[in-house]
């Protein structure tokens, strides 16, 4: 009912005084309002709430906008009419402080209605009041909350809703941005937080504005990612050891949150509990320590198993007890020590560990190079040749998965690798891949070639060229896929056979593994028909001869012969060529198979193998007597429904088997000429290449499409290509790449990523704070100097020309002569005169003469080997004479005159021209004069540099190779030794040690030659930067004396004392203090060391 | 192998043991040598023409062993020699083992102080070439070049010894033959015979047997049975491939022996051979670990 006339005319009045705009949603809303609410009474009290409102402040109009906006739906939402008016009330209530926030209020009430019920609107409101300070920013903030809050409720209790308004308010204290930004993602992170975690959840946020809040908004995010990771059961333990680690400033505790949590996630949940037990010990020590322990245990779990984690974990735990640092390193996986634990522990082998014991093992048995790599680094390389895990060889090199850890043991593991490896190192031995298409085999009679003849007179073409015999035999199936599996299961059978009689050592063990082979296949009766006997053609292999199999009645016949022609083949005569023919027979019997769908109507009997085999040899000769017809080859006809033909399931033991492949790249290699018309090999064209990858089964190129998806096969032919020229690659290493478990002529080749001539190396550092090894940590590139100009040598011999004289003179003195006499010994060539007649004196005067009476010229030999190590760091390139370079700046004397000025400028400017000498210069000048003593003396001796920067990047240069002769590139490479980075000594020691240790001397010496401390990125420790490196140097130092060399250190570097003492220990070392000194002093050190 | 009587024997309470002046000992009943190729009839022709030869080939190939066969079978018919009123036949066969320290006067004689006087004494070398025996000079080339030249002289065709320090010159009695033997696999520059030393010589190389040979050999010495010795003689094949791959020289058939040997006496295959082969051969983890690989392939 409308109101009276006068109080409708006030607030008419009242009304007009509003916007526009307002009082058209006013009129537009009025009736419906007026209806709904059927009471005048409040009706009235809500055009007056509507007018207090509009008075309230200046901004007043859009809350009363808000308001009628809002209101019918709030009628609609609100189970008593009454209750428009409590809404109303705390409208106004918000009025008072902020027109804005009341809008927002009143403008995202509806939403917070759908969820809540009237009565929260106080709270919320309540809520929302305490956000505001007074500030337009903190206005703001109340205005998000309510907006965003209807949707966080849909997630949380209103309680624990206003908990986190708490909080928010803390951290708006800080900033209010923040705030804002944590409001923003409240929703989302909510979503995924449970019920029985929300308070701790709340509380870890609480920590986080507490010690570290301007990270609230990552934990907050972060908290709610990790959460799902983590086993319900310890969710709240989670976030509670969380919490208190957000106590402590820093980010510790989210790398917790958030890699921990992954780690967890990694890990199955009925072993959190246990994780995070072991966690919390650690974290009693070390919270560092025990952060790191959590990142490793993925990795920890992958190489040791689940079950044996607290292995590692305590003996990192008694690590950590004696020594932080060597803790923390122990769990970050940087520690040597750990390392070795983690591999004794694990069952599991990586390939990295065993690799060179197979290799050698494979060069054994096959008699060639062979190269064992992984199975990875060629799925890399050569797109396509590798499917996933499996063994397989090209020739040249055998290819095994990068670890084994299906077996519960080390030895389990190792014995299923050797087992994959002597595979295929079988198919070499017994020369799967040296079929040759017209020699006949030893046991079946040959057929191919009138077949082929057969063939070609039907199709009247010519026999296209093809790249290898293997290609050639299986042009002569219609159905190749066929063919090629029954080859590849026959002849993997012929090499299991084979294998297996000339290894008793290995009989055992593929007995159990082709019988386990067994187990997991699919069962033949659901598989359809051809498929099926495949399937049981493949069984048989791996069955010994008195296990049955399910065969299908109505096609007993040709198990049986399937059965016999197996058994014919498994001879010690038996050849690949008889595995062809072999092949054929079964390939005829199997295309008159259809390949119908498993149907329940078959009968299934379980024969013998052996039965079998006697029933099919008769049956076998029948045919064998029938002449070669032609239609053998054609398949039969075949139902509606037959189903086309797909291969059977692997045998994993057996690997993958190439031969087309494998032949056609052995040939490429070769580059060989075949003198038959038909397997022709050069040119191989592309055209011939692609035309055998698209015939060939041995490959999928649809599924290997990598870079340009147009011409898959484009890309496999180039790097076929690439792989025949490039021939076989760099040794299998697992650490320095140099030494000699079988160099030879593949060092010639190096791999494409490395760069010319040059090869790296790794190498171990040593922790002085942790004690202990981190291993594998330096990388060594080791190049061969630029040449520079061979004037350096020259000026520099003509410079020294005295000083060489007086230098080679001393040295020359120092070669022994060839044979010394030796007095006095008690068996010898000659008499010494003197002592025998004091032996005749002796005996007549009675008293016992000395038998020591002979003479003997013994060789002296010198036998030195010597190498000199240049410091080629950044810092060499200071001048010698720093007077020179400061005279530069001197600008006391700069004269009034001007023209007594212009001369001295000039003068000045001369000077700056004109090069100094600089460190390097005069390192370079002694190599010169020492290489001059050292070709006089004729000792072995090697001229190196280093420099390089970081620990990835330690450069070592070859100026003169121990084994290499003097010449005149040596010296011009002298010329190019030049000032460059940084001086990581350590690994540079280690290195040239490596190489004296290679070769054979009496005495061995390395000499150093520096001008400053070691230093380099990353060189060392937190709180013990310099003295990391001059412990680590000092380590390599004995390290070297321990190989039986010589270290020497000799620096120019006047503040040298400070270090040295410490770096080299009980080691000789010298100080030079007057650099002028080193072209003399060099030889005369040297000399002193090897006499 | 040989069984000479003609020596004392002397009880030492715990033992006997034979002693033999050195160019007494000859080899009286034919030692077990399968010819590999015409060696036999090579080293004949070159003793009947009193050419000196040089034996080639790996440690434990047979070289040795082959000595010692030929000085039986040129023994016979017999060449014989008196000594003490014993007839003896056989040929004596006198075996020097050289080394760095060699001198001249170790090959040829020096004086030693008797009482008050000095005495010569013959050296090995000097002994042969009087007694025409077969001098054999195992691995030579470790002498130094000054002691090998001493051996020219012998080489020529007037087979002369000259001992200056007596002033004599001993021409060589008429059975004498030099033999001398090395193994070309451990050379450096340092240490290779003089092409000086070398032309005088004619040249037998010996390489290990093929496999059925090997294996009759290892049979014959070690008693074991043909099977077993026809695996070790596989064994060796596999073994030889890793010659330059790690191992410096292949299995020698010497230890294909001592393996088979150890098995007749009940040692396991797999133990013996990793006794005989892997442990001998390397001290390498690795390399030791993959022969042995090898070997747990091949035997049960």
């Amino acid at each position: 009912m409308p109101i009276e006339e006068n109080e409708l005319g006030n607030l008419d009045d009242d009304l007009k005084s509003l916007p526009t705009a307002v009082t058209e949603l006013f009129r537009s809303i009025d009736r419906e309002v007026n209806r709904k609410l059927k009471d005048p009474a409040l009706y009235e009290n809500w055009v007056r709430d509507a007018l207090v409102i509009s008075r309230s402040s200046f901004r007043a109009w859009e809350a009363t906008a808000e308001y009628f906006r809002a209101t019918l739906n709030i009628i609609s939402q609100i189970e008593k009419p009454e209750h428009i008016s409590v809404w109303g009330d705390h409208g106004k209530e918000l009025c008072v402080i902020s027109a804005p926030i009341a809008a927002s209020y009143f403008k995202y009430s509806t939403a917070f209605l759908e969820t809540q019920d009237v009565k929260s609107l106080k709270k919320w409101m309540d809520a929302g009041k305490s956000l505001y300070h007074g500030t337009w920013k903190s206005g703001a903030l109340v205005a998000k909350f309510f907006e965003l809050s209807p949707s966080i409720l849909r997630h949380i209790e209103i309680e624990e809703l206003i908990d986190y308004v708490t909080l928010l308010d803390d951290l708006a204290s800080h900033s209010t941005e923040l705030a804002e930004e944590c409001l923003l993602l409240a929703g989302d992170s909510f979503e995924m937080i449970e019920k029985d975690s929300m308070n701790a959840y709340l509380k870890l946020i609480q920590s986080s504005i507490e010690n570290n809040w301007k990270y609230t908004k990552e934990t907050q995010r972060a908290a709610s990612f990790a959460l799902p990771r983590v086993a319900l059961s310890e969710k709240a333990r989670f976030l509670d050891i969380v919490e208190k680690m957000a106590h402590r400033p820093g980010k510790l505790y989210l790398n917790l949150l958030g890699d921990g949590s992954k780690s967890l996630e990694q890990v199955s949940s009925d072993k959190h509990g246990e994780i995070l037990d072991m966690f919390e010990s650690i974290n009693e020590i070390s919270s560092d320590s025990a952060v790191e322990f959590l990142n490793s245990v993925p990795e920890i779990v992958n190489r040791v198993g689940v079950n044996d984690i607290d292995k590692w974990y305590d003996a990192g735990l008694n690590i950590l007890k004696q020594n932080d640092a060597a803790g923390i390193g122990f769990f970050k996986l940087e520690s040597a020590r750990g390392e070795s634990l983690i591999q004794k522990i694990s069952s599991n082998i990586a390939l990295t560990e065993i690799g060179p014991i197979l290799q050698m093992y494979a060069r054994g048995l096959t008699g060639g190079d062979m190269q064992l790599r992984s199975v990875t680094e060629l799925a890399e390389q050569t797109l396509g040749w590798a499917r996933e895990e499996k063994a397989s060889t090209d020739g040249n090199n055998i290819f095994l998965p990068d670890d084994i850890s299906s077996f519960p043991t080390k030895e389990e593991n190792f014995s299923w690798y050797k087992v994959l490896c002597s595979h295929q190192t079988s198919h070499l031995e017994f020369q799967s891949f040296d079929f040759d298409f017209q020699r006949a085999g030893s046991i079946f009679p040959m057929t191919r070639l009138e077949i082929e003849k057969t063939q070609q007179s039907k199709s009247k073409e010519d026999i296209p060229l093809v790249l290898s015999d293997f290609e050639r035999y299986f042009d002569l199936f219609p159905q190749r896929k066929l063919a090629a599996d029954v080859f590849e299961t026959l002849e993997d059978a012929r090499i299991d056979y084979l294998t297996r009689m000339a290894y008793a050592g290995l009989r055992k063990q593929y007995q159990l593994i082709q019988g386990a082979a067994v187990f997991g296949r699919r069962a033949p009766q659901s598989l359809p028909l051809r498929e099926a006997l495949v399937e049981l053609l493949i069984r048989m292999t791996l069955l010994e001869k008195d296990n049955t199999i399910p065969v299908p009645r109505n096609v007993k016949s040709v198990v049986e012969r399937m059965a016999a022609t197996l058994k014919k083949l498994r001879s010690v005569e038996a050849l690949p060529e008889d595995t062809a023919e072999a092949s054929i027979i079964i390939y005829q019997l199997l295309i008159k198979v259809p390949n119908t769908p498993p149907s329940l109507d078959l009968d299934w009997d379980d024969s013998q193998i052996d039965q079998l085999a006697n029933d099919g040899e008769a049956e076998l000769q029948q045919a064998e007597s029938a002449s070669v017809g032609g239609e053998e080859m054609v398949p039969g006809t075949g139902t509606e429904d037959d189903v086309e033909y797909k291969s059977p399931e692997d045998v994993d033991y057996r690997g993958d088997f190439k031969p087309e492949l494998v032949q056609t790249l052995a040939n490429l290699r070769k580059g060989e000429q075949k003198s038959d018309d038909i397997t022709k090999s050069p040119p191989m064209t592309e055209e011939m290449i692609k035309q055998l990858l698209e015939k060939s089964t041995e490959i999928d190129l649809s599924s290997v499409v990598e870079g340009n998806i147009d011409d898959p096969s484009g890309l496999f032919i180039s790097s076929l290509m690439s792989e025949s020229i490039e021939g076989p690659d760099a040794e299998f290493n697992d650490e320095s790449s140099e030494s000699g478990v079988g160099g030879g002529k593949e060092e010639a080749e190096s791999e494409d990523e490395l760069p010319e001539e040059g090869k790296s190396s790794l190498y171990s550092e040593w922790d002085f704070v942790a004690l202990d090894y981190k291993p594998n940590w330096c990388r060594i590139n080791e190049s061969i100097i630029k040449e520079g100009s061979i004037d350096f040598y020259q000026d520099t011999v003509q410079k020294y020309a005295g000083l060489i004289n007086e230098v080679r003179r001393q040295f020359e003195m120092m070669v022994p002569e060839t044979y010394r006499k030796e007095k006095k010994l008690p068996d010898g060539e000659e008499f010494d005169l003197d002592a025998a007649i004091e032996y005749i004196v002796d005996k007549r005067s009675g008293t016992a003469p000395d038998e020591k009476i002979y003479t003997r010229r013994n060789k002296i030999q010198r036998d030195v080997a010597v190498i000199f190590l240049l410091d080629m760091s950044a810092s060499t390139a200071e001048a010698i004479d720093q007077k020179d370079v400061k005279n530069l700046d001197d600008d006391d004397d700069v004269p009034e005159d001007p023209k007594q000025y212009l001369s001295w400028l000039k003068s000045r400017r001369e000077k700056a021209n004109k090069s100094y000498r600089r460190i390097i210069d005069l390192e370079k000048e002694s190599t010169v004069l020492l290489i001059r003593a050292l070709e006089t003396i004729g000792d072995t001796y090697g001229i190196y540099g280093f420099s390089g920067y970081g620990r990835d990047n330690v450069e070592f240069y070859t100026v003169k190779g121990l084994e290499e002769a003097f010449s005149e590139k040596i010296q011009r490479r002298i010329d190019g030794i030049n000032p460059l980075h940084a001086t990581r000594m350590g690994p540079a020691i280690r290195h040239a040690a490596d190489k004296l240790d290679a070769i054979a001397a009496k005495t061995k010496v390395l000499f150093l030659i520096s001008d400053g401390r070691p230093q380099d990125r990353g060189y060392s420790r937190e709180g013990a930067e310099k003295e990391y490196a001059v412990q680590d140097t000092h380590m390599a130092l004995l390290e070297t004396k321990s190989k039986g060399i010589i270290p020497f250190l000799l620096t120019v570097d006047r503040a040298g004392h400070d270090y040295m003492k410490e770096m080299c220990g009980d080691l000789p070392y010298e100080v030079l203090a007057d650099i002028d000194l080193l072209p003399k002093r060099l030889p005369q050190l040297y000399s002193r060391l090897t006499i | 192998m040989s069984d000479n009587s003609n020596g004392s024997i002397t009880d030492t309470g715990t033992g006997s043991y034979s002693e033999y002046e050195v160019e007494e000992f000859t080899i009286d009943a034919e030692p077990y040598y399968l010819p590999i190729k015409d060696e036999v009839a090579v080293f004949t022709a070159a003793y009947e023409q009193k050419i000196p030869v040089l034996l080639k080939g790996p440690t434990g190939c047979g070289k040795t062993r082959f000595v010692e066969y030929m000085a039986w079978k040129l023994g016979r018919p017999m060449s014989t020699m008196r000594k003490g009123g014993v007839e003896k036949e056989g040929k004596p066969l006198i075996t020097i083992a050289s080394h760095e320290d060699l001198t001249a006067s170790d090959l040829v004689g020096r004086f030693l102080l008797d009482g008050e006087e000095t005495r010569w004494v013959d050296g090995p070398l000097t002994r042969a070439v009087k007694a025409g025996a077969i001098c054999y000079l195992d691995e030579v080339v470790e002498a130094r070049k000054d002691t090998t030249v001493l051996i020219h002289p012998l080489t020529d065709h007037r087979r002369l010894l000259p001992i200056e320090k007596r002033g004599q010159i001993i021409e060589a009695a008429d059975g004498f033959l030099l033999v001398i033997s090395y193994n070309p696999g451990y050379q450096s520059a340092l240490k290779d015979l003089k092409q000086s030393t070398r032309q005088r010589f004619v040249a037998m190389e010996f390489e290990y047997p093929p496999r059925e040979a090997e294996a009759a050999i290892v049979v014959q010495e070690s008693g074991a049975d043909l099977e077993t010795a026809d695996l070790l003689a596989r064994l060796a094949e596999k073994v030889r491939n890793l010659k330059e791959h790690g191992l410096q020289e292949g299995v020698s058939t010497r230890l294909l022996i001592y393996a088979g040997k150890l098995i007749t006496k009940g040692i396991s295959p797999r133990r013996a051979c990793e006794a005989a082969v892997a442990q001998a051969l390397t001290d390498d983890p690795i390399v030791q670990r993959s022969i042995n690989e090898i070997i747990t392939s091949i035997f049960e």
